[in-house]
């Protein structure tokens, strides 16, 4: 048995052999050779220690979703078209115009759903990558909370997405006003959804087995 | 021998070479998800680059119905470029707008290639540009067809009457018996046939 020093560790059940399922909950014991595919008895779910590949999924979503947020911000998200005169509005040509006609509280939503929370949560996940690929152990309360936080924001941003969505069905008329969306829409949705498989992927409990002195049973 | 199951377990550990471990296929499927990005992202880029065409810059008297941004350039009604910005020259006498045309007319902006603005125009015996009154003016534009492409062109201040691609000839008449029924240099195309 190898029980870490550290008084943080010495219950944890991976130290003891244990782990629990991740879709019921229930414990386990780990089996001592090791098996691919190993099922929880109660409900049938696969068992893992860690989010499997949970590394390079959540890289993967990650710069996937860093590449789209470019065309998501360059590309417009809505063409309004007035009295025979159209215009494409990008994201942020979008927060500009509701800024210039005084609708301060709507730019506000729009600059902090569309622009702050996606960027956010792709600087906040590739830190948290990063510092779990150097097993850092620099605040992981910190890191933790950080986690959360993005878990939660994260299906706020597709607000903007809806916003678009009930424009092009609710101002349809005819020739005197007409809203389409813009191929940035379909980007910026792609933007929000990698990002929040990133977030699902993401183990946070990786965090934490950095701080254990013996982690090569960890890695599995 | 050691009845319990245990035990055996771990003397067979012992007695049985370890398995070979390989670390499993090293390439994960969901890295198709950036490639997927990075193969849109780049064809994206690629069909921007290549739509991009040349920027030129026109001059007016006036930018009066031009708005940067979002007054198109139109030839035969197709839209072939959009104005940029709209600049007052360094003497402030004439009015420098920027556009950016699109590639498939960039080899046709030459030294005979003409810019008007379209605005509602009620002239002497015909009204036009109606539909400007609703979808705010745009600027014409009549191909070149020889010379090398530039970049700076004079706008003219009232359309053409005659475009360069109209079939037939065309005359100027300097007779001053006409000028009651033809207004100020007016030219008068003779339709292709009808000359012979």
């Amino acid at each position: 048995m190898t029980l870490s020093s550290d008084g943080l560790n010495k219950g944890t059940a991976a130290a003891h052999g244990l782990y629990n399922c991740h879709i019921c909950g229930l414990l386990v014991r780990r089996p001592k050779i090791p098996a691919s595919h190993v099922h929880c008895p109660r409900c049938g779910g696969r068992l893992h220690l860690r989010k499997p590949n949970s590394i390079s999924r959540t890289w993967a979503c990650v710069i996937a979703a860093m590449i789209f947020y470019i065309p998501a911000n360059l590309l417009p998200v809505t063409v309004t078209t007035y009295l025979g005169r159209s215009q494409a509005d990008t994201i942020m040509s979008g927060v500009i115009y509701f800024m210039k006609s005084g609708s301060w509280g709507i730019a506000g939503i729009i600059f902090v759903a569309s622009i702050v929370v996606p960027i956010a949560k792709l600087m906040v996940l590739s830190g948290l990558m990063f510092s779990v690929q150097r097993r850092s152990r620099w605040r992981p309360l910190e890191r933790a909370h950080l986690y959360r936080l993005t878990e939660t924001i994260g299906r706020w941003s597709m607000l903007d997405v809806f916003v678009v969505t009930v424009l092009v069905a609710l101002v349809r008329l005819g020739y005197l006003s007409t809203i389409e969306a813009g191929p940035g829409v379909v980007y910026f949705a792609a933007v929000v959804v990698l990002t929040m498989i990133a977030a699902m992927t993401f183990d946070p409990r990786l965090i934490w087995d950095a701080l254990e002195k013996n982690d090569e049973s960890i890695t599995d | 021998m050691n009845p319990s199951p245990t035990d055996s377990v771990s003397d067979l550990q012992e007695a049985v070479p370890a398995p070979a471990i390989s670390r499993g296929r090293r390439f994960s499927i969901v890295w198709l998800i950036p490639l997927i990005a990075v193969l849109v992202g780049g064809w994206l880029a690629i069909k921007a680059w290549r739509e991009s065409g040349p920027t030129i810059t026109i001059m007016f008297k006036s930018a009066e119905g031009l708005v940067p941004g979002k007054t198109e350039i139109k030839y035969k009604d197709v839209t072939v470029g959009k104005v940029e910005t709209i600049q007052l020259s360094e003497d402030l006498s004439q009015v420098l707008v920027t556009a950016t045309m699109s590639r498939e007319v960039a080899n046709y902006l030459t030294q005979d290639t003409l810019f008007w603005v379209v605005r509602a125009r009620v002239a002497a015996g015909e009204v036009t540009g109606i539909s400007t009154l609703f979808s705010g003016a745009y600027i014409g534009v009549a191909p070149g067809t020889e010379g090398k492409p530039i970049y700076r062109f004079d706008g003219q201040e009232k359309p053409p009457s005659v475009l360069p691609d109209t079939p037939g000839r065309s005359f100027t008449s300097r007779r001053r018996s006409w000028a009651h029924w033809i207004s100020d240099r007016r030219s008068i195309t003779v339709r292709s046939g009808w000359d012979a």
